[in-house]
């Protein structure tokens, strides 16, 4: 217990004289955190702008339809079993059964110019059908397809259609804007950590002389590193909250001046911030990052002087 | 307290610093060590300082032997010494109270003991109203009179000085040597390298010489 207290007064002591020693060499430690702000928040935007095309994909791929038409003599058994092998289906999420009066009243509404088709003498009957969401349009074309087929061959079933082109086209593009968004998000990090290290580094060639001083003295080199990793680490913690809430502001401002327009031309719901996980993971690992080279640095500077 | 047993260092290429040194300065000493410049002072303090290592011989301090220490050990050695340069070596963006504490503060003495005992060596040096002050504010005398308090803050067995008047005009030096006297007549051992021979005729005490790395006239042989 006595350790645990001990070790906890040296970090506060540790993190007081890192807190001061950035206060006093203010100018250098603005221009270290400007820069990790500079690259956090590059970073950060990136990762928000693959997040919500991520999401408007996955909304396009639920928004995929299979559409099972009836015959108009279906009985209510086939009827019912057509409905099970929708729902049993696990690509199939939402089911939803539009009568023949539906189905009018829904062409009506769509192409009013055509009404007359479908009402009045003469009209053309229209079917009743099953409409069913996909779950996943990642799962590809081959599972639907078998679906589909499987379904074509009940009583009852007049046509199954569902736009095979889309569903697979949407799938294709899905795996290249993943993996694309995780090959720019891992060189944003890359460059952002790289920052990271050559800024909180680069602060300490002026304060060589310290590290030289101290172990002269005699310091342990604990002692001696303690404040150095603990700059880093604030300079690199300080840096990435200032770009998460910078970002988070514009994205705020953003929302509010363009939020509905963007959400309906790309189709979802409410245009969202990065998620609690993704924005504290990126400042802990800032904050590691900054420690990592506060160490590096002063380490190489124990080096020479030893 | 130093035993020096033909210690040589030679640098890359030949360059031969220190050539068979054989020194002894015993506790509560006060030695000059002099010579012209490149005559091999200052590497055989950063030997003693434990910065670089002898290529050959037996150096020995306060009963250790410095080329066997680990560098755990060399901390530990360097917390029993104190050190002057003549660049002061003080860190600029920390108070003059700061720079004189920070030894006690990396070995961990307790708050009240380590203020306690930064004032008392900065009124030893008749700074103690420039505690607040930054490096960079005082003159050179001043700079040089913390650099002296930092030395003797951790109570030192032995504190070697590098050319500690260098920057300082001949009144200014000799208040600050003034200063290595007091702390010799309490006890401590002192070994200053100086070139200045008017300096060592003032002060009058014991002189060892070096020239192109050899010991000269003067010396006590170990």
């Amino acid at each position: 217990m006595s350790r645990v207290v001990a070790a906890l007064r040296v970090t506060a002591q540790h993190l007081r004289e890192a807190a001061v020693s950035l206060v006093r060499g203010w100018r250098t430690s603005a221009l270290a955190v400007a820069t990790i702000v500079a690259a956090v928040f590059v970073l950060g935007a990136v990762l928000l702008a693959s997040a919500t095309l991520q999401r408007a994909l996955g909304q396009w791929g639920r928004a995929a339809e299979l559409s099972v038409y009836l015959r108009g003599d279906v009985a209510d058994a086939d009827r019912r079993a057509v409905e099970r092998t929708l729902r049993d289906s696990p690509l199939v999420g939402e089911v939803t059964y539009v009568d023949p009066q539906q189905a009018v009243s829904r062409f009506t509404r769509q192409f009013p110019d055509l009404a007359s088709l479908v009402s009045g003498p003469g009209a053309i009957a229209l079917p009743a059908s099953f409409e069913a969401r996909l779950r996943d349009p990642r799962a590809g074309q081959a599972p639907v397809t078998d679906l589909a087929s499987g379904l074509a061959r009940l009583r009852g079933v007049a046509d199954v259609r569902f736009d095979r082109e889309v569903i697979d086209r949407l799938s294709r593009v899905m795996r290249v804007t993943r993996l694309v968004g995780y090959a720019l998000a891992a060189v944003l990090a890359l460059a952002a950590a790289l920052a990271v290290l050559s800024v909180v580094r680069l602060s300490y060639v002026a304060r060589r002389d310290e590290v030289e001083i101290l172990t002269l003295v005699g310091a342990p080199f604990g002692a001696i590193r303690g404040p150095f990793i603990a700059e880093g680490w604030l300079q690199a913690t300080v840096g990435a909250l200032v770009a998460v809430f910078a970002l988070a502001g514009a994205f705020a401002a953003a929302r509010a001046r363009y939020g509905a327009e963007v959400a309906a031309a790309i189709g979802v719901e409410r245009v969202q911030f990065l998620s609690p996980t993704t924005w504290v993971a990126i400042v802990v690992a800032a904050g590691v990052l900054g420690a990592l080279a506060g160490a590096a640095a002063v380490q190489r500077s124990i080096a020479d002087v030893t | 307290m130093i035993q020096a047993r033909r210690v040589s260092k030679t640098y890359a290429r030949g360059v031969q610093a220190l050539r068979d040194v054989s020194l002894a300065v015993e506790k509560g000493e006060f030695v000059f060590l002099t010579g012209p410049s490149g005559a091999g002072k200052s590497t055989l303090l950063r030997l003693l300082l434990c910065q670089e290592r002898p290529s050959s011989g037996e150096l020995v301090v306060a009963g250790r032997d410095l080329a066997s220490l680990s560098a755990r050990e060399v901390q530990d050695y360097r917390r029993t010494i104190g050190f002057v340069f003549q660049d002061f070596k003080l860190v600029g963006r920390r108070t003059v109270y700061e720079n004189v504490a920070m030894v006690l503060r990396a070995t961990g003495t307790p708050e009240h003991v380590e203020r306690r005992r930064a004032m008392q060596v900065l009124q030893g040096v008749g700074l103690q109203h420039r505690a607040t002050a930054f490096p960079p504010e005082l003159s050179g005398g001043e700079q040089q009179r913390i650099a002296v308090a930092r030395a003797l803050v951790n109570n030192p067995v032995l504190v070697f000085a590098d050319e500690p008047t260098g920057n300082l005009d001949p009144d200014l030096a000799l208040d600050v040597m003034n200063l290595f006297r007091e702390m010799n007549a309490r006890g401590t051992t002192v070994l200053v390298a100086t070139h200045d021979r008017e300096l060592i005729r003032r002060v009058g005490r014991r002189t060892v010489a070096l020239e192109h790395g050899h010991l000269q006239e003067g010396a006590t042989p170990a």
